[in-house]
């Protein structure tokens, strides 16, 4: 199965819950966002206590408050979870939900 | 509803404001999309907005404020935009005499000592000449007179009172409900303390609207209008709200376009909230945001802000404990807090 290289950026409190602030990883080609999501939950969320502030149970949605950005545009604006991941993009998580 | 086909509608959209493409939206992704520059404007004039259009540094006087700043995303966008409006950097000078008031509601003495060395690291780059103060909720519990130390924070031997009082508090919709007005007092206490009569909270929209529906089931509605609007005028200071207008999307994209997230600080929250009047609120509110409903704060908003109450008591009497108008002098809900909390209370009243 072939790869595509891309940088996962996590903001707003999420990068506690990762390895890193910001990491260069391979994932399948042809990757939708929802896929992405899974890939983080499989392999980057090091917080498995506190994944539900990142994920929700089964990883087919971000938890509620938590922004996704693709190449710094919300994903709103794209297609949202379907949105096809190319190579060499960013995908941003931007959490609301830490701080105090 | 017809949710289906809107997604695809909003691809490769144009900036309502000028003729890029659209990378952010505003809180309704059908209503409003903006390229970068003008997201980030756009909420920087709300933010200057709310403050223009009720005159509040009209006068010479009274410039002296207490910006509240308590780690959150929202803190860190108060005092950026209080930064950048001092040095001039995005608008014509806002006539402010900035205090910051870092506000500690962690009870651990490590903890805390973790948030001093961090505001040492903040004030380097953020509000550098002017007085920084760290106090702790706790300073509610003081009596009126009592001085603020400098590089250190203040409040910490009242902590366990504190503690003390809201656990006696039996009912947790009332417990959180006095650990809300136990922060106003602090903040009150706080800034007559110093002489100052005018402090800005970092409450954004999506707080006020939960707290508009949770004083609604309080029975204080009556009195919302002024919880949840920019200027709420107290007996001896003024609370002050200038991101009422804003979401907490929209400050936290902002935050993280204009790389002042780094200056948040960062304290894991405790999940293990018991069910009350607010929780089932935010609940509500999460059901309705992942349904798509996203204008529901702001529809809260604008309809609470007209809600006046109309039959105030006698001579403008107000609730010795939340400052709502009311007939006696202390209001219905705060006298049930006051039934079910110990007797620590009473000596604040
Ligand atoms: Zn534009
Ligand atoms: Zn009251």
């Amino acid at each position: 199965m072939s790869t595509i290289p891309v940088t996962i950026d996590f903001s707003g409190g999420a990068e506690f819950l990762v390895k890193a602030k910001a990491q260069k990883v391979q994932i399948p080609a042809d990757s939708t966002l929802r896929d992405v999501l899974k890939f983080v939950r499989d392999n980057l969320v090091t917080d498995v206590h506190r994944i539900n502030m990142l994920l929700n149970d089964d990883a087919s949605e971000v938890a509620h408050g938590v922004i996704t950005l693709i190449n710094d545009t919300d994903t709103g604006l794209l297609l949202e979870y379907d949105t096809v991941i190319e190579a060499g993009d960013t995908i941003t998580f931007v959490s609301t939900l830490h701080g105090g | 509803m017809e949710l289906g086909n809107f997604v695809t509608d909003l691809n490769g959209k144009k900036c309502v404001k000028c003729d890029k493409d659209a990378k952010f939206t505003g809180v309704d992704p059908k209503k409003a999309w903006y390229c970068q520059e003008c997201f980030v404007q756009m909420v920087r004039n709300k933010f200057r907005s709310s403050l223009s259009k009720k005159k509040i540094y009209k006068d010479a006087d009274a410039r002296d404020t207490l910006i509240v700043f308590d780690g959150t995303l929202s803190g860190t966008f108060l005092l950026h935009q209080i930064n950048d409006a001092l040095k001039q950097i995005t608008y014509k000078r806002l006539m402010v005499k900035p205090t910051v008031l870092v506000l500690v509601s962690l009870t651990e003495d490590t903890e805390i000592q973790m948030v001093i060395k961090r505001i040492q690291e903040i004030k380097k780059s953020v509000l550098e000449n002017v007085r920084w103060v760290v106090a702790h909720l706790a300073c509610s519990m003081y009596d009126e007179d009592f001085k603020l130390k400098e590089n250190e924070c203040n409040g910490v031997e009242k902590i366990s009172d504190y503690n003390q009082l809201i656990a006696s508090c039996s009912v947790p919709t009332y417990r959180k409900e006095l650990e809300r007005v136990l922060k106003e007092k602090c903040l009150q206490k706080i800034a007559c303390s110093m002489g100052i009569l005018k402090c800005m909270v970092p409450d954004h929209a999506d707080d006020l609207g939960r707290l508009a529906i949770d004083q609604l089931c309080l029975g204080r509605g009556g009195s919302i209008s002024t919880l949840v609007t920019v200027t709420d005028k107290r007996p001896d200071f003024m609370l002050i709200r200038p991101l009422c207008d804003i979401s907490k999307k929209e400050l936290a994209v902002y935050n993280y376009l204009c790389d002042i997230d780094k200056h948040c600080i960062h304290i894991a929250q405790q999940n293990n909230q018991q069910k009350s009047v607010q929780t089932l609120t935010d609940a509500f509110i999460c059901t309705l945001e992942n349904e798509k409903f996203y204008s529901t704060i702001n529809t809260v908003l604008s309809t609470a802000a007209k809600i006046h109450n109309t039959s105030i008591g006698k001579d403008d009497s107000k609730c010795s404990f939340c400052n709502v108008e009311v007939a006696d002098s202390v209001c219905s809900t705060c006298s049930a807090i006051r039934e079910c909390t110990g007797d620590l209370l009473t000596l604040l009243f």
